[in-house]
């Protein structure tokens, strides 16, 4: 024993009875006003929204001879959308999805997850790369994903963090 | 009295939580909902304030003096948890995690305001004919949040997470960034300050 413990007597059966039952007593408390806060909660997050980078978005113009429309969408609209399509994919849990930005270009896309265990991961990852890029195409246009007109596409790195039961 | 057995006897019990906490989510539950609440999924974060807002609540509810501030508290917690979910790394535990953004929630507001002094009265002996099995939870109750209010801050932070929430005392320490043996010496002058102001009940 050090300190306290040492110099202060132990306590008597009584009182440890005496604190164990008070202790009881508020461990069995549900408080009621906690219904208050749980709601002013949700409604303070449902509008509440993190800090987010601007992304860069750029769909066709339906005007004619007119230039590509423009959209900026917050990184949190993008990763938002992105959680719910790998979510759908069988097996595939996302864990952290990081967009690469360069000023609000998307130039990459972190994507984490946990996968079922006996998926083939190759085939898990190369699900994965399909639904972000097709995901991103939705959200941020066609036009917006290219790092430049020859390459394939913006790179989906797949980290596969743990396999699942 | 309390009973046949209890008097004078010293115990030799190591200070545990006094209730079994209520079914509790498994921590790979919690970790599944943060990531999951991280990535902007509302629902899942729901359903961590859900599992422990209640205890969060019961908490500040000793920890201040003022019901109200212990709900704006809880809430402003529970809304910078959600601001933050990126930063929970998952060494600790969720509950931890959330206990240690509440605890640095209440020292601020401290910070700004005065406490407000605990009425003496409320420690009143019981009647005359009133043994303590026959004296309401309530009393008992009152008796106890009174004694609590008396004792210093990180001594009440320490009872009501070990003893009442049933948190270990190696996640007390991270939650209130100090030691596991600094808790336990918080610990033992707490249950000693308490079990001496409560020794009415024990007449």
């Amino acid at each position: 024993m050090t300190g306290p413990e040492r110099d202060a007597p132990p306590l008597t059966t009584e009182e440890e009875d005496l604190l164990d039952r008070s202790a009881r007593l508020l461990a069995a408390e549900h408080p009621e006003e906690f219904i208050d806060v749980s709601a002013r909660v949700r409604s303070t997050v449902r509008a509440t929204t993190r800090r987010s980078r601007p992304v860069h978005a750029v769909f066709p113009s339906d005007a004619q001879g007119g230039g590509p429309d423009t959209l900026v969408v917050r990184e949190w609209v993008v990763v938002g959308a992105l959680r719910r399509a790998l979510a759908a994919l069988p097996g595939i849990t996302p864990t952290q999805i990081r967009l690469r930005l360069e000023a609000d270009r998307c130039r990459g896309v972190e994507v984490h997850v946990t996968a079922t265990y006996g998926a083939v991961l190759a085939d898990a990852a190369s699900a994965v790369r399909t639904a972000t890029r097709s995901t991103l195409a939705d959200v941020l246009g066609p036009e917006a994903l290219f790092v430049d007109r020859d390459a394939a596409g913006v790179p989906v790195d797949v980290t596969v963090d743990d396999v699942t039961a | 009295m309390l009973g046949p057995g209890s008097s004078a006897a010293t115990s030799s019990r190591p200070p545990s939580a006094a209730c079994a906490p209520p079914p509790a989510p498994t921590r790979d539950e919690d970790l599944a909902l943060v990531r999951a609440a991280a990535l902007g999924d509302r629902v899942a974060f729901e359903t961590v304030v859900d599992r422990h807002g209640p205890a969060l609540t019961r908490y500040a509810r000793r920890a201040v003096t003022d019901p109200m501030d212990a709900e704006d508290l809880v809430q402003e917690a529970l809304v910078s948890a959600w601001q933050s979910l990126d930063r929970f790394d998952g060494r600790s535990s969720l509950r931890t995690w959330l206990f240690g953004i509440l605890v640095h929630k209440i020292g601020s507001a401290r910070r700004r305001r005065r406490a407000v002094p605990v009425q003496d009265e409320v420690l009143d002996r019981p009647g005359p004919g009133d043994p303590l099995q026959a004296a309401s939870d309530g009393e008992l109750r009152r008796a106890l949040e009174a004694a609590l209010a008396t004792l210093p801050e990180r001594q009440r932070a320490v009872w009501l997470l070990v003893q009442v929430e049933g948190l270990s005392q190696a996640e007390v320490a991270s939650a209130l960034r100090t030691t596991p043996d600094a808790v336990r010496g918080l610990l033992a002058r707490a249950r000693r300050s308490l079990a001496e102001r409560m020794g009415q009940w024990r007449a």
